[in-house]
């Protein structure tokens, strides 16, 4: 049969043919984009390695955390203030309100002072005719102050039951704050207050001088009291006010600036920086804070260099490995 | 048939040439309405359904959300897959249709069901469908920018919002109508916003809340008509306008009056102009800008848009204010006229290459031009084809042609004429009459017409397989193959009506019998070799198979790309970070970023998206920008000859010197593309399937394990969906019953306190904006202040505490009926679900594997093994593959099938035409002779094996197959005629030696510049045009050695042939010569 060798030949050229074209098909359809994305993350993912303790450790250069706008600091004590703010009503010296009542009921004659007249005392308020005299006396002030209330009116019927005047004495006045019960530990007397009463002006210092033992049942809150003086009537009782409250000062023997706390895998670190461009995520035990740092009870030592600002900037870093682009 | 055909072309002649100038007629209109593109679309048809749903977290948005809208989405018809992703305010629903599905058939049935579900979804959700664009969409971008030094009215300088307003409310609306623009995207700035900020100090001290600022705001914001009334004869429209014009006017909108006295906005609230909460943001060379993108609608030609985007910008500048300007830092075009040069300069270098070839064989110029004329005319017939069949002209549908190949039927027609005409001229000694020429063309194109139209059609039967890819590698190839079809189908046409009248006009002189010198030396170095051929038969076959065989080895070893990817020009860095960085941070990396990159000389611009712009149509988070490097043109660069791939690695190690961001470089389209097609872009996906997100993203971890140990296992990743810190406010709902407060109660005020609520709008003009109630920013940004958000109460039960007309004498309990938020419910960060996805419907979470230096289907198997082994899914799980392996197994398996048949339907053709397989297989045995050649040039050349080069070793065994053809064919004539088997192999082979170099030479060098073009897109048409060229190299030596030689040992004479030395003996040039 001479188309035997042919055939065999032709077979033999028909399997290379297809394995050419198999080969073809099998190529590895890895676009050169996915190739340079594997590369760079493995790069990434090198660069991560976790000590005994599982701590993350990274390696990266001041020039490059520089260039991320990240700031390195030292760890150190540091004097902590925090605030807090309450919401407060002024109110006038309740010791120093007197509600002037007529000793006899009668109709009143003459009235000599309008509210707001400042008044010293024994001046002349109102006359008023005794319905049971028949005679006329004087409603005089029982202290000097303020005229902030008036009920009568000139020939009105006035009742030994009700006040026809409130003095005050404007020039002690009072902050009540409602403190909300989850402060109340934290507010003591003699602490010091910043008020502001939202005029424009500056804040007055105040200190704490009374926490009421008793609670609004209605609100939930309790009352803790500033006096002010008032010399020059800023203040008006009625008027709503903010108030902060330093809180003591406390001295502690490490901490950190607020931008440096980030949460790892749950955990809290800071990210300290170690020789030969070394940084570690260093889980610690954080205390108390204000706004600008935080007391770190365990995990850091003073003087120990850490990143301060742009923490965030590592945390990406050590995470980026992961991060995939869908 | 074919012979009716003949006839009636050369009796008809001037008729035929007047239709052959009509089909090149309505080519050259049809040329204008051809969509023309860089590269083939690779998009599948999908919907995007975005629901925007502010203050939604993951969790939320799929239940509330994405879970209906998918549901309802189920069931369509000729639905491929549904994928979502939900994501913190946004809902993103991709609705996968089959290939070939009309796309506003498919927006359609889903828009349909989208009304059905609206009813379920939450209110004040807004659903849309993303525009009608493609991957290739995004065409045109510019910046919205104010010079340098340039005031606002009011004296300042530009701020963000007022650029996001000019490109807002001037340019979009006018860019909007540009035809063949669906949509115009924004990013970046701020959108203006009217923001009441009301101080809780002060609303507690009016006893109001957020409520009663958002009720005075929404009831003192309206214009209400009032019908009309009739008055004297006259129509009196009445109308009571109420609507706010300016910040005035909300600050003195009224609240409610105490004691008579009316309480304003302004007396607890501060009203400005403020930024909104935004999604994304872009930036641009260290700076934040306002970008716009426009978007192409499907099918339209995206460079003659982006020219009209252009010009449109052009003119919208005038209409802006002063010194801010609409500046371009990406136009398509610029890519479309780079790529459109180059396969110009290709086909036009070709063409004339070709004629230049055919002058030089032929040795008769007219012959030569009336060739070449079928080059034009089947290009212009391949191009209403084109139109008609919607295949836009870009470097892949182009990337085939190559002219030579086209024209071989041709060359092979005028040719065999030439010869007849001229050895008729010679017989009788004189000018041929006008029948007896029009008959020796009649005759000269009868006797070859048969192999020319098969070695067509056998060219037109190896393309077949390509027609049968389907997903990405279908999109970029099948274009490719239709228009070879085309342009092989035009040809073909033409050479049987046209060509022969061309010739049988054109040919009225004497034709020189005389070849020219080229072939005459050609010839003399020929029948030597082709003699020693034949003595060395054996050793020569021999020879023959070893090199097929060591190219087989070759060709196994040779590394891999599966498609080519197009040089943009520009490059694009995508920077991932991690999930739940914050746009500011975001930004502040990424403009460090940028300003490092603008370093490199070769940049010009640098802009970048970052997060979700207004339209979704890329739902990225803040941690993720999209950076474009636009770069300067060549001339420009300090050394114009530096290699891209260099300039990419530098860019990545600047990029690398930035912290805080991975990096994946790519190419603006490619990125886009990538983002659409999404799936799993790796080459092994495992998709495990359930519900409970802490279950899946375990069974993850195992699956990731299994992985691992499987040998060849690289970049075995679990998707992130968890790390989003999410500030739970958790409510006590015993705290909340003791206060008498509901949940929504706190809620509502979390909710405007925080993320603030819009209640409605102030127009300026058309233009209008929000007026939104939050919290100031300081109030806001911190915990210590979201924990101390005043809740208000509601009215004490017991007026027991008598409100007095004076403050000083109550209580001092008084109307502080408020409570901290801290002290209902606890406000505590957790990580979160940072996106949640799910495909066909149910949540899944993927691990991806690449495998490196292993047989990926081995490998699936023993990933399978592993994964069966060592990870127990509990009920309800379960896990699915994918990936690019799946893509590829379909591919392979579809090869196998259909290259073997393809190849089996050439030899079924062969074997028609000669009427034995012997001979059949002799003519085939050129295939594996050309391969070897083709993968020589691509070892030579260091270019990779991928489907573009494979798709050459489909042509090129077309083209060889038909110069075996060519010799066999006249061979079995002369055999016929009597020859004995050495005479008849002999003087067949010198005597075809003209068509065979012929058609080798233009095949090939139709391809020349291709192959060494250097422009915008060359590296994808360079592999196959190098296969081809190599390929046909080799396969025309061995046919004219090796195939004489192989005839020679296996068609032995039916008698003994007389001995060897006749051969030897008479070298003469034959009878025909």
């Amino acid at each position: 049969m001479r188309t035997l060798p042919i055939v065999i030949a032709v077979a033999a050229a028909l399997a290379i043919t297809a394995i050419v074209y198999c080969t073809m098909g099998s190529t590895k359809p890895t676009a050169p984009v996915a190739r340079i994305n594997h590369q760079s993350e493995r790069a990434a993912n090198g660069h991560v390695e976790q000590d005994e303790h599982g701590a993350d450790r990274i390696l990266i250069s001041d020039v490059k955390l520089a260039a991320a706008g990240a700031v390195l600091a030292e760890a150190g004590k540091a004097t902590l203030s925090d605030t807090l703010s309450f919401n407060g009503v002024l109110r006038a010296n309740q010791e120093a309100v007197v509600q002037v009542t007529p000793r006899f009921p009668g109709i009143v004659r003459s009235i000599s002072k309008r509210i707001g007249d400042t008044v010293a005392k024994n001046d002349q308020l109102a006359s008023i005719e005794s319905n049971q005299s028949l005679t006329v006396y004087d409603l005089k002030a029982p202290i000097s102050g303020t005229v902030i209330d008036r009920q009568i009116s000139l020939g009105e019927y006035a009742s030994e039951q009700k006040p026809s005047f409130v003095v005050a004495d404007l020039s002690t006045i009072w902050v009540d704050l409602s403190i909300y019960r989850q402060d109340l530990n934290r507010v003591r007397t003699s602490d010091e207050v910043l008020i502001d009463p939202d005029d424009g002006g500056a804040d007055i210092k105040g200190r704490i001088s009374y926490v009421a033992p008793v609670g609004s049942s209605d609100t939930q809150t309790a009352i803790a009291r500033i006096v002010l003086t008032n010399s020059d009537g800023r203040l008006r009782p009625g008027l709503f006010v903010t108030a902060r409250l330093v809180l003591a000062k406390r001295d502690v023997p490490v901490a950190v600036r607020v931008g440096a706390i980030q949460t790892l895998e749950n955990k809290t670190v800071v990210f300290v920086r170690e020789g030969g461009d070394k940084i570690e995520a260093r889980p610690v035990e954080l205390g108390e804070s204000d706004a600008k740092f935080v007391e770190i009870r365990a995990g850091l030592s003073a003087g120990e260099p850490y990143v301060a600002e742009n923490s965030f900037v590592v945390k990406a870093e050590m995470g980026k490995g992961e991060a995939q682009h869908d | 048939m074919i012979d009716a055909v003949l006839g009636f072309s050369i009796r008809q002649r001037w008729l035929v040439i007047l239709f052959a100038l009509g089909v090149g007629a309505v080519g050259a209109w049809n040329f204008t309405r051809l969509p023309i593109d860089a590269v083939p679309d690779i998009t599948n048809v999908q919907v995007q359904i975005n629901t925007r749903a502010p203050g939604y977290s993951p969790l939320e948005t799929e239940q509330r959300i994405t879970f209906p809208v998918e549901t309802a989405m189920a069931g369509l018809p000729k639905l491929d897959y549904t994928r979502s992703s939900s994501r913190y305010g946004l809902s993103q629903v991709t609705v996968v249709f089959l290939d070939g599905t009309d796309i506003y058939f498919a927006r359609q049935l889903v828009n349909e069901r989208i009304q059905q579900v609206k009813d379920q979804l939450p209110p004040g959700v807004e659903v849309a469908m993303g525009p009608v664009s493609t991957g290739l969409g995004e065409i045109f971008m510019y910046t919205v920018e104010a010079r340098q030094g340039a005031r606002a009215p009011g004296g300042s300088e530009y701020t963000p919002s007022e650029l996001r307003t000019i490109q807002d409310w001037i340019i979009k609306p006018q860019l909007r109508t540009v035809p063949g623009i669906i949509e115009v995207n924004t990013i970046g700035g701020y959108e203006r916003q009217f923001h009441v900020l009301p101080d809780p100090g002060r609303l507690m001290a009016y006893n109001l809340g957020f409520r009663d600022v958002m009720t005075a705001l929404a009831a003192n914001n309206a214009n209400v008509g009032a019908g009309y009334i009739e008055r004297n004869g006259e129509q009196y429209l009445v109308r009571t306008p109420g609507q706010v014009a300016n910040i005035t006017e909300i600050q003195d909108i009224v609240i409610g009056s105490r004691a008579g006295i009316p309480v304003r906005i302004r007396d607890v609230a501060d009203v400005r102009e403020g930024k909104d909460l935004r999604t994304g943001a872009a930036t641009l060379d260290g700076k934040e800008t306002v970008l716009g993108t426009a978007m192409l609608l499907i099918g339209e030609n995206s460079r003659a848009v982006a020219n009209r985007v252009a010009a449109k910008l052009g003119e919208i500048a005038r209409s802006l204010p002063d010194g801010v300007i609409a500046r371009t830092v990406y136009d398509r075009t610029d890519l479309v006229d780079a790529t459109i040069r180059t396969v110009q300069k290709n086909l036009i270098e070709g063409a004339l290459l070709v004629i230049a070839v055919l002058f030089l064989i032929l040795g008769n110029i007219r012959a030569a031009i009336v060739t070449a004329c079928v080059i034009p005319l089947a290009m212009l017939f391949t191009i209403t084809g084109m139109v008609e069949a919607r295949v836009s002209a870009n470097l892949m549908s182009l990337g085939a042609i190559d002219f030579g190949i086209i024209v071989d039927g041709a060359v092979i027609i005028v040719e065999n004429c030439l010869r007849l005409l001229a050895e008729e001229q010679r017989r009788a000694g004189r000018g041929l009459s006008l029948n007896e020429r029009l008959r020796t063309i009649l005759d000269g194109s009868r006797e070859v017409i048969k192999p020319s139209l098969f070695g067509t059609m056998i060219i037109a039967v190896v393309y077949l397989p390509v027609l049968t890819l389907t997903g990405v590698e279908g999109k970029m190839f099948t274009p490719m193959a239709l228009t070879v079809l085309m342009a092989l189908l035009g040809a073909a046409i033409f050479s049987v009506t046209f060509v022969p009248a061309a010739v049988a006009i054109v040919m009225t002189g004497k034709v020189s019998g005389k070849e020219n010198l080229f072939m005459r030396g050609a010839k003399r170095a020929y029948v030597p070799l082709l003699d020693g051929a034949i003595r060395h038969r054996s050793l020569v076959v021999s020879g023959a198979v070893v090199i097929v065989l060591a190219s087989g080895m070759a060709a196994m070893r040779m590394g891999g790309e599966f498609i080519p990817s197009l040089d943009e020009g520009d490059i694009a860095i995508a920077a991932i970070r991690i999930p739940g960085t914050s746009l500011t941070q975001s930004l502040d990396l990424q403009m460090a970023l940028e300003n490092r990159i603008r370093k490199i000389p070769e940049v010009k611009d640098f802009f970048t998206r970052t997060g979700t712009a207004e339209i979704a149509t890329d739902a990225m988070p803040p941690s993720m920008s999209d950076g474009y490097v636009m770069l300067k043109p060549r001339e420009e660069w300090p050394n114009p000859s530096k290699p891209k791939s260099e300039l990419v690695e530098e860019i990545e190690k600047a990029a690398n010197e930035i912290p805080g961001s991975a990096y994946e470089i790519s190419q603006p389209i490619q990125l886009r593309v990538n983002e659409l097609i999404s799936g799993v872009r790796s080459d092994v996906g495992i998709k495990i399937f359930g519900d409970d997100l802490d279950i899946l993203q375990g069974a993850a971890k195992q699956v990731q394990s299994a992985i691992t140990s499987v040998p060849g296992a690289t970049d075995v990743k679990v998707e992130q969906v968890a790390g989003l810190p999410i500030l739970t406010v958790r409510l006590d709902r015993r705290a909340l019953s003791r206060y008498g407060l509901s949940t929504a109660d706190v809620q509502n005020v979390v909710e405007i306190a925080i993320g603030g609520k819009s209640v409605g709008k102030l127009f300026e003009g058309d233009r209008r904006f929000d007026i939104v109630v939050r919290l100031p920013e300081n109030l806001r940004g911190r915990l210590e202040s979201i924990r101390a958000i005043s809740i208000p109460l509601p009215p004490a039960e017991n007026p027991a505490v008598k409100r007095s007309k004076v403050a000083l004498a109550a209580s001092s309990a008084l109307q502080m009926r408020y409570v901290p938020l801290s002290s209902v419910a606890t406000v505590e960060v957790t990580p979160g679900p940072n996106q949640i996805s799910r495909e066909n419907g149910k949540r899944r979470i993927v691990v991806t594997a690449n495998v490196r230096e292993r047989d990926l289907g081995s490998f699936v198997a023993d990933a399978q093994r592993a994964v069966a082994e060592k990870v127990k899914l509990p009920p309800g799980y379960w896990i699915g593959w994918g990936g690019q392996f799946e893509q590829l197994v379909s591919a392979t398996k579809r090869l196998t099938i259909v290259v073997p048949v393809a190849l089996t339907l050439v030899l079924l053709l062969l074997f028609m035409s000669f009427g034995s397989l012997a001979d059949a297989l002799l003519v085939f045995s050129g295939v594996p002779l050309a391969l070897t050649g083709g993968v020589l040039a691509l070892l030579l050349r260091g270019i990779p094996l991928s489907i573009s080069a494979g798709i050459g070793f489909i042509a090129l065994s077309g083209v060889a197959v038909l110069n075996g053809i060519v010799i066999i064919a006249f061979i079995e004539r002369l055999r016929r005629e009597g020859l004995p088997v050495f005479d008849a192999v002999h003087q067949g082979a010198s005597t075809r030696l003209r068509p065979v170099l012929m058609t080798a030479l233009v095949a090939s060098l139709g391809f020349v510049p291709m192959a060494i073009a250097t422009g915008a897109g060359a590296e994808v048409q360079r592999p196959l045009a190098t296969v081809v060229i190599g390929g046909i190299i080799s396969s025309t030596i061995l046919t004219l050695l090796v195939l004489p030689a192989l005839y020679v040992l296996f068609r032995k004479d039916p008698e003994p042939a007389p001995a060897s030395d006749l051969s030897a003996a008479a070298p003469s040039s034959g009878v025909a010569g």
